[in-house]
C-alpha cells in the first residue's frame, strides 16, 4: 500500500480522531439549533397581538404565554406562569368555561376548535370583554388547551354602535307615520313598517321577501311608476320624488295615495313612503265647495243689501249662482204669490220674453198639489234632485223641454211657501252637496223677498202716518182756529179795553201756536217747519191783530233759513209773539219805529234777537221776577228752551235769547 | 486498595495533546456551532503573544469574539461574577480558556454562573452544579494546574478569606487542546511551581483512598515523567521535547486527581492560598513533605512506589522520600518555610480550620484532626 497516499492518511488522521469531524458526540450544536429556531418561533409569537396562552390541563395552571397577555393584563410574564385561568376571570365565568374546557377534553377533538365570548380581569381591575379560540393539544403525552384572546373591546364598541343605529334607524322607520317601505332595483320588498301593514293589508311576513312593490299599484297608474323607477335607477335626481298615485290594497280598495320616493346612497335600494290622501282630497273638495258657495254668497250679499237692488236682479244673482255652483246650464228662480198661491218667474235661464214675468207659470190646483217635477218640491216642502227625471214619479213631459237631471229647492218664509229655485241637465250628477249649496242660496232668496215685503209694508206704514199726522196738525190748527174765532167772539161783547185786551193777547197766543200747525200740516215731513216762513206769518198777524201798517212800525227780518221741531217753535214761537206783541203795545207811542227780529244759527246754539228802538222798558221793570204776565211767561218758556235771556236797553230794548233745539221731549 | 472492586469512575474530556493543537480550536467552534467565543485569559498571556496567535486565527475563520484578561492569579469571585456579566452582556455562546490554572478556573466559574444565574458562591462544595456550563474549550499554557482536564475549580472568596473548591463532574470541560509549545515562554518561577504543582497531583491521587487501578497508572507515569524532566527543563527552558514531557506528566496527573481526588496538602495548601494568596504550586511544595510525613504510616507501600517513582531508590522509610522532596525543593528554589512568606504562628489554628473544611481532606488516606494539621503547619513554619 502506498505510504504516502493522502486518503489513507486522512482516514487513519479520522480513525485517531483528528478528522474534522472526529469530535466526541454533542447534542449542544443541534439543541442549539432548534434553541435558535424555538427562540425565533416564540419572538414570532411573541409579536402576536393576540395573547396566546397554554393551560395545562386538569389544573388549569398556564404552562406559557406570550408577551402580550402579560402586557395586555398588566403581569409580569414570571407572575403569570404561576397563575391560573380562575385568577382572570370572575367564579361565575370560571364554571362556564370550566364546562367548555371538560367537553372539549373529553371528547378529545384535538382538531376541533371552540370559540366562545368572555370577559378578562386586569391586574387593575378593569374589565376586557374577550372573543376565545381554543384547541386541545397534546404534547408529549400531557394534554394541554390553547387559548386564543382576542380583545373585542373595539368591536364590541362597534358592535354596540351598530345595534344602536340599527335599533335607532328601525325605530325611525317604524315611527315615520307614514306607510313605508324598502325595495330593491327589481322592485322585490325587503322590509316595511306597521304602517304599511295596516294600510296594504299584508303582514310583514307576507311581504318582506316576497312581494313587489307594483302588485300596490293600481294598472293604470303602473307604466308611469315603472318609468320614474327605471329613470331613478340610472339617475337618481331624474325622477320626480312626490306624486300622487292610486294604491291598491289587499282588498282591491283604491286608495288616493302622494308617495315620496328616494333612493338609499350606497345600496341599489329604494324607500317609499305612502300618505293615503283620501281624506285631505275629500276635504280640499269640500274647502273647494264651501269657497264656491261662499264666494256665490258673497256675490249675492252686496245686491241684498243694497237699496237700488230689485227682487227680480236679486233673482237673477241667485240664479247666476246656482248654475255656476250646480254647473247647470237651465233654471229659474220663482216667486210663490201670496194670495194665489201661483208661482211668478222672478228669473229664468235661458231668458224667456219680458212679459212671461208676471204671468203664473204654475198654478195650485185645486187638490192643493202643484203638478209635475216643477211642482213637486213644492208639495214635499223639500229640496229633491234626480239624475234620472224622466224615471221620477212626478215627471210629466212638459214645456218641451227635455229635462234629464232635475235639482229643486222650495224656498220657505215663516212656514209658508214663498218661492223656488230650480236648475237642471247639469254636466254632471247631481250630489247631495249641491243641495246643500242651494239651500244655502235659498236664505238669501227669502231675505231678499222679506226685505222686499217689509219695505213695502213700511213704505205703507209710513204712507198712513204722514195721513195721520197731517190730519193732527190740521185738525189742531183748526181747534186752534175755533178758540181764537172764540175768543174773537168775546172781544166783541166786551167793552172794556183791559179785557179786551187781555183777551186780545190770549186771542195772539193761541195764533201763534196755531200757526205752527198749520205750518206743519203744509210741510213735507211733519215734524220740522221753516221758522223763517214762521215768523214772517206771525209777524203780519201780529201786526194785523193790533191794526200796524207798514207806514208805522217797520219790521227788519234776518232770519235764517232754519227748520226748527215743535217742541223748540212753540215756546219760541211764544217768546216772539209776547216780545213783538209788547213792542207794538207800548214802544212806540208816536207809532213810529222798528222792530228787528234776527234768528242766527251759531256753531253751537241759535241766538234770537229781539229789538225795537222805541222807548224801552222802564228800570223798575226786573226781568227776572217780571210781574207782568208776558215776561214772567218769557222766563219760563226760555227755561224750557234751555236757554239765556239777556236784555240791553243802551238803545231802546233788545232781548237777546241763546239757545239750543230741543232733542228731546220734556213733558210739561 | 481494598479487596473488592470497589465502584470507581474515570471521566475525561476529549483531548487533544500535541504540538500545535491549540490551532484545532476554529474545528472544535465549528463543531458546537459558535457564533460568539468569550476568551478567558490574563494580562500575562497577552502579553506573550498567544491571545494575539488565538484572535488571528478567530478572525481568520470569522468567528465574533470578546477577550475577557481581568484575571489575576488566584481568581476571586468578583472577577468571575464579572465575567460572567460580560458573556451575558456580549451575548456569547461558547467560552474559550487560555491560560494557568486561574483563566480556567475563572472560566469554568463563569460558564456555570451564565447558565445557572447564581452566584458563584452558591457553588462551593461538590456536585453543586445544576446546569452545565456553555461549552468550554481550553488551552493550557502551563504544566500545570491540569484544572484543562480536571472536575475543580478553585475560586477564592476575599471575604471570608478561603478558597471555595468547586467540585463537579459538570465542570469538566468540553475539550482540551494540550499544546507544549504553548508553555515555552513560562518563566523559571513559574515552571518550577506548576511543575510541583503536578508532583503533589500525582502523589496525592496515588495515596488517595479514591484511587482506582485506572488513576494509579496516571499518577505514576506522571511522577516519572515530572522526575525526569523537570531538571533538564529548567536548565533548557526552549527544549520542546523536556516541555512536551513536563506537559504530558500535567495530563496524567490532571486525569489521577480529577478522579480521584487529592488530600490534605491540597487542603492546607488552599487554606493558605486563600489567606496568603500565593501561588497555589507553591503552597504545595511548601507543605509537601511535611503531609508525607504524617501520612507516610497510612499509605506506607504507596508512598514507597512513589519514592521509587521518583527515582529515589532503596528507601524503606519515610525519611527518604521526604528528604529526597526536600532536596528536590532546593535544586529547584522553592525552599521558603511558611514563616519566610509571611506566616505567623498565630494564623495556625485558623488556617488548620479552613484546611479541615476542604473537600480535598475526605480523599486523605487518613482524616487528621485540628491538631494534627496545626502540627503539620507547625513544622513547615
Amino acid at each position: 500500500m502506498p505510504y504516502e497516499n493522502n486518503d489513507w492518511d486522512s482516514l487513519r488522521d479520522k480513525i485517531i480522531g483528528l478528522g474534522e469531524s472526529s469530535i466526541q458526540k454533542s447534542y449542544y450544536p443541534e439543541l442549539q439549533k432548534r434553541l435558535g429556531e424555538l427562540e425565533r418561533f416564540r419572538a414570532l409569537l411573541d409579536q402576536s397581538l393576540d395573547p396566546i396562552f397554554l393551560i395545562e390541563i386538569p389544573s388549569g395552571r398556564f404552562t406559557d404565554v406570550t408577551k402580550s397577555a402579560s402586557e395586555q393584563l398588566g403581569y409580569s410574564y414570571e407572575k403569570m406562569l404561576e397563575m391560573s385561568l380562575e385568577d382572570l376571570v370572575t367564579q361565575d365565568e370560571m364554571m362556564r368555561i370550566q364546562l367548555i374546557f371538560n367537553d372539549m377534553v373529553e371528547k378529545r377533538e384535538s382538531t376541533a376548535k371552540k370559540t366562545f365570548l368572555s370577559v378578562f380581569n386586569t391586574v387593575d381591575d378593569d374589565k376586557i370583554p374577550v372573543e376565545i379560540s381554543t384547541s386541545v393539544v397534546n404534547f408529549s403525552n400531557a394534554i394541554y388547551i390553547v387559548m386564543v384572546v382576542r380583545d373585542i373591546t373595539e368591536r364590541k364598541k362597534a358592535e354596540d354602535a351598530l345595534k344602536k343605529s340599527e335599533l335607532l334607524y328601525r325605530t325611525i322607520f317604524e315611527n315615520t307615520g307614514a306607510a313605508t317601505l324598502i325595495y330593491d332595483k327589481k322592485g322585490i320588498i325587503s322590509m316595511i313598517n306597521s304602517e304599511m301593514e295596516l294600510l296594504s293589508g299584508f303582514s310583514q311576513k307576507e311581504v318582506e321577501g316576497h312581494m313587489n312593490w307594483s302588485e300596490f299599484v293600481h294598472p293604470e297608474d303602473l307604466q308611469r311608476m315603472m318609468r320614474y323607477h327605471q329613470q331613478r335607477a340610472r339617475d337618481s335626481n331624474s325622477a320626480p320624488s312626490k306624486y300622487e298615485t292610486r294604491f291598491i290594497n289587499r282588498k282591491r280598495k283604491i286608495i288616493n295615495a302622494q308617495i315620496t320616493v328616494d333612493k338609499i346612497p350606497g345600496v341599489e335600494e329604494y324607500i317609499t313612503s305612502v300618505v293615503d290622501i283620501t281624506e285631505q282630497k275629500t276635504q280640499n273638495k269640500n274647502l273647494k265647495w264651501e269657497l264656491e258657495v261662499n264666494q256665490a254668497l258673497n256675490n249675492l250679499y252686496l245686491p241684498l243689501v243694497s237699496q237700488q237692488t230689485s227682487l227680480e236682479d236679486i233673482s237673477a244673482t241667485i240664479l247666476s249662482e246656482s248654475l255656476k255652483l250646480t254647473e247647470s246650464s237651465i233654471g229659474f228662480v220663482g216667486e210663490i204669490l201670496p194670495y194665489t198661491q201661483d208661482m211668478v218667474l222672478l228669473s229664468v235661464t235661458p231668458s224667456t220674453p219680458h212679459n212671461e214675468y208676471g204671468k203664473p207659470i204654475l198654478k195650485l190646483k185645486d187638490n192643493g198639489i202643484y203638478e209635475g217635477l216643477m211642482g213637486h218640491s213644492l208639495n214635499i216642502k223639500q229640496g229633491f234632485f234626480t239624475n234620472n227625471a224622466p224615471s221620477h214619479p212626478r215627471y210629466i213631459d212638459s214645456h218641451g223641454l227635455k229635462v234629464e237631471k232635475l235639482l229643486s229647492v222650495p224656498v220657505m218664509l215663516k212656514g209658508e211657501l214663498v218661492g223656488q229655485i230650480s236648475v237642471s241637465n247639469s254636466t254632471r250628477d247631481y250630489t247631495e252637496k249641491d243641495l246643500e249649496a242651494i239651500l244655502r242660496l235659498t236664505h238669501f232668496y227669502t231675505m231678499a223677498l222679506q226685505k222686499v215685503r217689509d219695505e213695502k209694508e213700511i213704505k205703507n206704514s209710513l204712507a198712513e202716518k204722514e195721513v195721520l199726522l197731517r190730519e193732527i196738525h190740521h185738525r189742531v190748527k183748526n181747534n186752534m182756529q175755533i178758540i181764537s174765532s172764540l175768543l174773537n167772539l168775546q172781544i166783541q161783547y166786551e167793552d172794556l179795553d183791559e179785557t179786551v185786551g187781555v183777551l186780545k193777547e190770549s186771542q195772539g197766543r193761541v195764533k201763534s201756536m196755531a200757526i205752527i200747525h198749520e205750518k206743519l200740516y203744509q210741510s213735507s215731513n211733519f215734524t220740522n217747519i221753516n221758522f223763517k216762513e214762521y215768523i214772517e206769518k206771525l209777524i203780519f198777524d201780529i201786526f194785523y191783530s193790533y191794526g200796524i201798517t207798514t207806514n208805522t212800525i217797520e219790521s227788519v227780518l234776518d232770519i235764517e233759513d232754519i227748520h226748527l221741531n215743535i217742541d223748540t217753535a212753540i215756546p219760541l214761537g211764544l217768546i216772539i209773539n209776547e216780545l213783538i206783541t209788547n213792542s207794538v203795545k207800548y214802544a212806540f207811542p208816536k207809532s213810529e219805529g222798528t222792530i228787528i227780529i234776527k234768528l242766527k244759527s251759531l256753531p253751537e246754539q241759535m241766538e234770537l234777537i229781539i229789538a225795537d228802538d222805541g222807548m224801552g222798558i222802564s228800570k223798575d221793570i226786573d226781568l227776572e221776577n217780571s210781574k207782568t204776565l208776558g215776561l214772567k211767561l218769557v222766563n219760563t218758556l226760555v227755561d224750557q228752551l234751555e236757554g239765556k235771556l239777556k236784555l240791553n236797553r243802551d238803545n231802546g230794548t233788545e232781548f237777546k235769547i241763546t239757545f239750543k233745539e230741543l232733542k228731546y221731549k220734556k213733558r210739561i | 486498595m481494598k479487596g473488592e472492586f470497589e465502584l470507581r469512575k474515570f471521566v475525561a474530556p476529549e483531548f487533544v495533546f500535541g504540538s500545535g493543537a491549540r490551532f484545532l480550536l476554529g474545528r472544535y467552534l465549528k463543531n458546537f456551532a459558535a457564533k460568539k467565543v468569550l476568551l478567558v485569559t490574563d494580562k500575562g498571556i497577552v502579553s506573550s503573544g498567544w491571545v494575539d496567535e488565538i484572535i488571528g486565527a478567530l478572525e481568520s475563520e470569522g468567528y465574533e469574539y470578546e477577550i475577557y484578561f481581568n484575571v489575576k492569579p488566584n481568581p476571586r469571585t468578583e472577577v468571575v461574577m464579572e465575567g460572567a456579566r460580560v458573556y451575558h452582556d456580549k451575548s456569547c455562546d461558547v467560552i474559550v480558556a487560555l491560560g494557568g490554572g486561574s483563566p480556567i478556573d475563572c472560566a469554568k466559574g463563569i460558564g456555570i454562573v451564565t447558565s445557572n444565574g447564581k452566584h458563584i458562591n452558591e457553588f462551593e462544595g461538590v456536585d453543586k452544579v445544576i446546569i452545565p456550563s456553555p461549552p468550554l474549550i481550553c488551552i493550557p499554557t502551563t504544566a500545570g494546574s491540569s484544572a484543562d482536564v480536571s472536575q475543580f475549580a478553585i475560586i477564592s472568596d476575599t471575604h471570608r478569606k478561603v478558597k471555595m473548591a468547586i467540585i463537579s463532574k459538570k465542570l469538566v470541560p468540553d475539550v482540551a487542546l494540550i499544546d507544549p509549545v504553548t508553555t515555552t515562554t513560562l518563566d523559571p518561577y513559574m515552571t518550577v511551581c506548576t511543575a510541583f504543582d503536578i508532583l503533589s497531583h500525582a502523589m496525592e491521587a496515588y495515596v488517595s483512598n479514591a484511587s482506582s487501578p485506572i488513576t494509579d497508572i496516571h499518577s505514576i507515569e506522571a511522577i516519572k515523567l515530572f522526575s525526569s524532566n523537570i531538571m533538564p527543563c529548567i536548565n533548557d527552558l526552549d527544549n520542546i521535547q523536556f516541555r512536551g514531557n513536563l506537559m504530558l506528566a500535567s495530563l496524567h496527573a490532571g486525569l489521577a486527581f480529577s478522579n480521584a481526588s487529592l488530600g490534605l496538602v491540597h487542603a492546607m495548601a488552599h487554606s493558605l492560598g486563600g489567606l496568603k494568596d500565593l501561588p497555589h504550586g507553591e503552597c504545595n511544595a511548601l507543605l509537601l513533605e511535611h503531609v508525607v510525613d504524617f501520612n507516610f504510616s497510612s499509605e506506607p507501600m504507596r508512598y514507597l512506589k512513589i519514592a521509587e517513582s521518583l527515582g529515589l531508590k532503596d528507601l524503606n522509610d519515610k525519611y527518604g522520600l521526604i528528604n529526597g522532596i526536600k532536596h528536590l525543593k532546593i535544586e529547584t528554589g522553592v525552599d521558603r518555610t511558611l514563616k519566610e512568606i509571611g506566616v505567623e504562628e498565630e494564623d495556625i489554628p485558623l488556617l488548620a480550620q479552613k484546611a479541615l473544611n476542604d473537600p480535598c481532606i475526605v480523599t486523605n488516606p487518613v482524616m487528621p484532626k485540628k491538631s494534627d494539621v496545626e502540627e503539620i503547619f507547625k513544622n513547615a513554619l
